[in-house]
This record gives C-alpha cells, structure tokens and sequence, in this order.
C-alpha cells in the first residue's frame, strides 16, 4: 500500500496536488518547475492526471443543468409571486418566512405542477469547450434611479437600459452566447444570427428572438412581465404564469386579423395588445404615460427622478396621467406636476409631498 | 453606470440575502453541477443525487438571511448536500453507504487513518476493471476514461475526498468539515487516493 518513497527525488502527493490547485508556496513551485523542466514527461502525465480527475464523476449536461435550475428557481419564485400578490402594492419582505416553508411544501406537492413549467432557459451556459470557467459568469451593466444607458455589444446588437435596471451579459456573449438577463427595463435591438438565439431572462420569463426589437421591462418588485416588439418575432415562455395578469406581450402582429401572431406560447394565459409606440420612448429620453392612474405611475417617477413622492390627499390616487415626461431635473417633475394636475408640491431633499390645491 | 463586473459570489450572496431571485438563479446555475455530482458519490444514484440538489438548494433559499456570512459557497452547499443525503440514507437504512460520509470513529482526530476501515470498498460491487496492474500499464494512455476508471478503484472515501480536494478545489479544512476528520486526516487522505490512484494507472510509480 505504501508507495511513498522517503528518498525519492520525486515531488510528494499532497505537493503535486497542491502545484495543480496553484497552491504551493513559491519556492515549492520553482523547484517543482525545475524538475519539470528536466523531465517534461512529467509535467505531461500529471497534468493529464489533474485534467482527468477533474473531468472526473457524475457530470450533468448544459440543457439538464438548465433545466433543474429553472426548476428549483420557480419553486421558490411561485411562492414569492404569491406572497406579493396577496400583500398590497409594495413588496412586504416579512411575509418571506412563511414564504421559504410553503416553497418547500409545494415542491413536494406540486411535483407535477413545476416539472411542466420548467423550462429550458439556457441561460447561463456559455459556449465555448475550453471556457468552463466563464460559464454562468456575467459582466453586468446598472443605472442607477434617474439614469440611461445605451451599450453596444460585439455583434452589432445594442441594449438601451432604463432607469434603475441592471442587464447581465455573459462573458463569453462575443462566441455566441447570447443569453442576457434582465431586471427592470430595456430596449433591445438585435442582430439576426441564426446559430445563437438571444434570450432574455426577467425574472421567471424568458423572451427568446433571432433578430427583432423589442422591449422587456421587470423590475424587482413587478408580478408582471410586459414585452413589447417594434419589428420581428419574439417567443416568450415564462415558469410562473398563473394568470394573464402576469405577462402582458405587445406585439403588432397580434391586432391584425389573418396574421399569425408573432408570439408562440401558452397563449390561454398571456393577454395581447395592441401595440403601444409609448412603450418604446423611454428609448427616446421619454417616459411616457398612456391615461395611467397617477398611484400607479409613481413607482416610473421615482425611478427616472430619483425621488420619493407621497400623495397626501388620498383622492389623487386616480387622478389619471397622460403624456410624456423628458427626463429633466427634479424641478422639472414639480413643474410638470402643478401643471398637470391641481396640485402644490412641496419638496424636502429626495422626498416630494404631494397636495391637492383647494381652490 | 459602472465599469462592468463580473457578479462574484459575494455580491450575489448579498442580493440572495434581499430577496433576489435572479441573483438565487445564478448562484444555483453556477454551483449546481458541483452539488449534484457530490450527492451522486453519496447516494449512488441520479434520482437520488437530483432530489438532494433540489433540497439543498431550496433549503439554501429558506436559510438566505444567513447566507452573507458564507465564506465559501461551494463548501457550504456541499456541507449542506452532506447532510441531507445523510439523513436519506439514515432514513432508508443504507448503512453501508452512510459510513461513507460519516466517520466510523476509530481514531477520528489527527491520523488520517480513519478511511482503512475496509467497510467501504470501491472493488466491492463493480466490475473488474482493466486496470489491475498487470497490463503493462506504461503503454495506456492516459485518458479521461482510463482516469475515470481507475478512480473507481479506490475506496469510495478516497475517491470522495479526492473528488472534493482536486475537483472542487476545496481547502483541507473544508474537506474535514464535510467528511467529519480532522485537516490534517483530510491531507493525509488527499495525498494517499492520489499515490495509489497513480499505482493503480503505472504513472510515476514512486
């Protein structure tokens, strides 16, 4: 059994393992190289000794990989989707305790239930045979509240990111890995390319295209994925679409009669509309608002503004609002605002108070 | 609007701690292969190994106030696989295989000596495997399917922390923590699959 020699020239185990793993100290290392240098047999075959280890084992593929991380992210997104809808508009972090034990049970229950919604997002892998190590790795772009950003990527395609939004592009995304994610709001223009399909992921959706425009936005706290498409076809599949509620596509294709829309998928769950242009402007420095109710365009201000507005006369929840706003200085919100609507604000630092003018 | 950064593990441990989905996704995309391939040394099977990912995982997500304290992901999970898989093969009576994973308590702090119970033994229940030494092993190449299978040869404990310390990459420490020995015990083991693993393939034999 004992195979160690105490004489031998011969690097011992324990430091050969440390050599490979880039552990040794450098003095260990230089003697090592040495021996190497003299017998380059023997950088050879222990190179291929760690090489083989390491390939070494149950090893699962890219697709199944995908697939059982999508599920096991949908089994916790189900119950965080629920737990927000059953609380009121914002986001309630204390309602996650109960939430991780229901994930657990309905996993085990719902065995069925999320094996048919796991999907293969594809999404992390990388393509390249020797990059192993960029697999799942990502560079990532953020704006911060009140901020745009447009970055170009090395096949032509170019990502427009709104406000307060971050978009992960993988490492390896220039040999054809094309698989981006997002959270908040962007506009993607892409570059056809038949052998990599772009998909981005938002939250429990993926939007996969060959070359289009189109726009996704998902911030955090949304229970709603909206996709809209300017020019080509989008396929959208999403883990958690429980009702229409939950993912809105705009597409034009979609209000033609006679025409095949251009979105494969569940099609029973997902609510199409006509076409909004008013879903691509922010592109244009534009937030743009279609006859929305002024509660529910608050979370859009806050973020392009960078501010805090709180309505203090509960009657201007449905007031509604309509038009375009162009990003401009907090000023110009309070403007915009006592034009608009009958109202007085009043503003401390980031906080805006909203009130409503008795005249 | 930042220089871009590749998400590292502690950034995503940080946004798993808020609640971050997406961040969760990359981190269960990243160190799932891993998990899994160690819960397939323990449990022997892919229906098995998958269930204790999804486990570990889920529970990883129910534990995620806990998580920026992690110093390293992969040991973590793997620590967490351990015990979980433990408690199946508890659970199910399968006491051969949980001595893999658990030490049988001769002499458990400091020698090392503590896998030469021959109560886990690789040889056991496989196939006779080529590479018995007598096949003039200098002409084999040295490829990953003869690596792999002479790395089946060794004691399943061997194979494991052989597995842990060259394939994941893990710290003597880790390793112990996992396999429930002692640093030094987990060095001496590393170094001791390694030596016979090279006799078993006729490379270097020092």
């Amino acid at each position: 059994m004992k195979t160690t020699d105490a004489e031998s020239p011969m690097p011992s185990d324990d430091l050969m393992i440390r050599y490979w793993l880039g552990e040794a100290s450098p003095s260990e290392r230089e003697a090592l190289e040495a021996l190497f240098a003299e017998f380059p047999e023997l950088r050879q075959k222990s190179a291929d000794l760690f090489a083989g280890i390491k390939a070494s084992g149950y090893s699962l593929d890219r697709e199944t990989m995908a697939a059982r991380t999508a599920r096991i992210v949908a089994s916790v997104q189900v119950e965080a989707a629920k737990s927000v809808n059953n609380s009121p508009r914002k986001h309630s972090s204390n309602s996650h305790q109960d939430a991780g034990k229901r994930t657990f049970i309905l996993f085990k229950m719902g065995g069925v239930l999320i094996a048919t919604i796991a999907l293969v997002f594809g999404f992390f892998y990388g393509r390249t045979p020797d990059a192993s190590n960029d697999m799942g790795r990502y560079h990532t772009f953020a704006t911060k509240a009140g901020e745009q950003s447009t970055i170009n990527l090395p096949d032509g395609s170019s990502v427009t990111i709104n406000v307060a939004s971050r978009v992960l592009i993988p490492v390896d995304y220039a040999d054809g890995n094309r698989n981006v994610v997002l959270e908040g709001e962007a506009l993607f223009k892409v570059e056809p390319n038949a052998t990599s399909p772009f998909t981005v992921t938002s939250g429990p959706t993926v939007t996969r295209v060959l070359g289009t425009t189109f726009s996704i936005k998902r911030y955090l706290n949304d229970t709603v994925t909206s996709v809209a498409v300017r020019d080509g076809r989008v396929r959208v599949d999403s883990a958690i679409v429980s009702s229409a509620q939950q993912l809105l596509v705009f597409d034009p294709s979609a209000v033609e009669p006679g025409t095949s829309s251009g979105t494969t998928s569940r099609s029973s769950v997902y609510r199409l509309e006509n076409l909004n242009s008013k879903k691509f402007e922010f592109a244009n420095g534009v937030l743009a608002f279609d006859n929305v109710a002024l509660i529910d365009a608050i979370p859009e201000l806050e973020r392009w503004y960078d501010v805090e507005i709180r309505l203090m006369s509960p009657e201007l929840k449905a007031e509604k609002i309509d038009g375009g706003f162009r990003v401009g200085s907090q000023a110009n919100l309070v403007s915009i605002l006592e034009l608009t609507f009958n109202v007085r604000v009043v503003q401390k630092g980031r906080v805006i108070n909203v009130y409503r003018r008795h005249s | 609007m930042g220089l871009p950064v590749a998400e590292d593990d502690r950034t995503l441990l940080e946004r798993i701690s808020q609640d971050d989905h997406q961040a969760f996704a990359l981190l269960v995309g990243r160190y799932i292969d891993s998990v899994t391939r160690f819960a397939f040394h323990a449990i022997g099977t892919a229906d098995g190994a998958e269930d204790v990912a999804q486990d570990v995982f889920v529970r990883f997500w129910e534990k995620r106030n806990e998580v920026p304290e992690i110093r390293s992901v992969k040991a973590y999970l793997l620590k967490l696989a351990r015990n979980r898989s433990l408690n199946i093969l508890k659970a199910e009576g399968i006491r051969d295989r949980y001595k893999l994973l658990e030490n049988p308590g001769l002499g458990e702090r400091g020698h090392g000596d503590s896998d030469d119970d021959g109560s886990i033994n690789g040889e056991r229940n496989r196939p006779a495997s080529q590479w018995d030494g007598s096949q003039n092993p200098e002409e084999q190449l040295l490829n990953a399917t003869t690596i792999q299978a002479a790395l089946q040869q060794l004691p399943e404990r061997r194979q494991l922390v052989l597995h842990l310390r060259v394939q994941e990459g893990l710290s003597h420490a880790e390793i112990g923590d996992i396999m429930g020995i002692s640093p030094q015990a987990a060095q001496v083991l590393a170094g001791r699959a390694l030596s016979e693993l090279r006799k078993i393939l006729g490379v270097f034999d020092f």
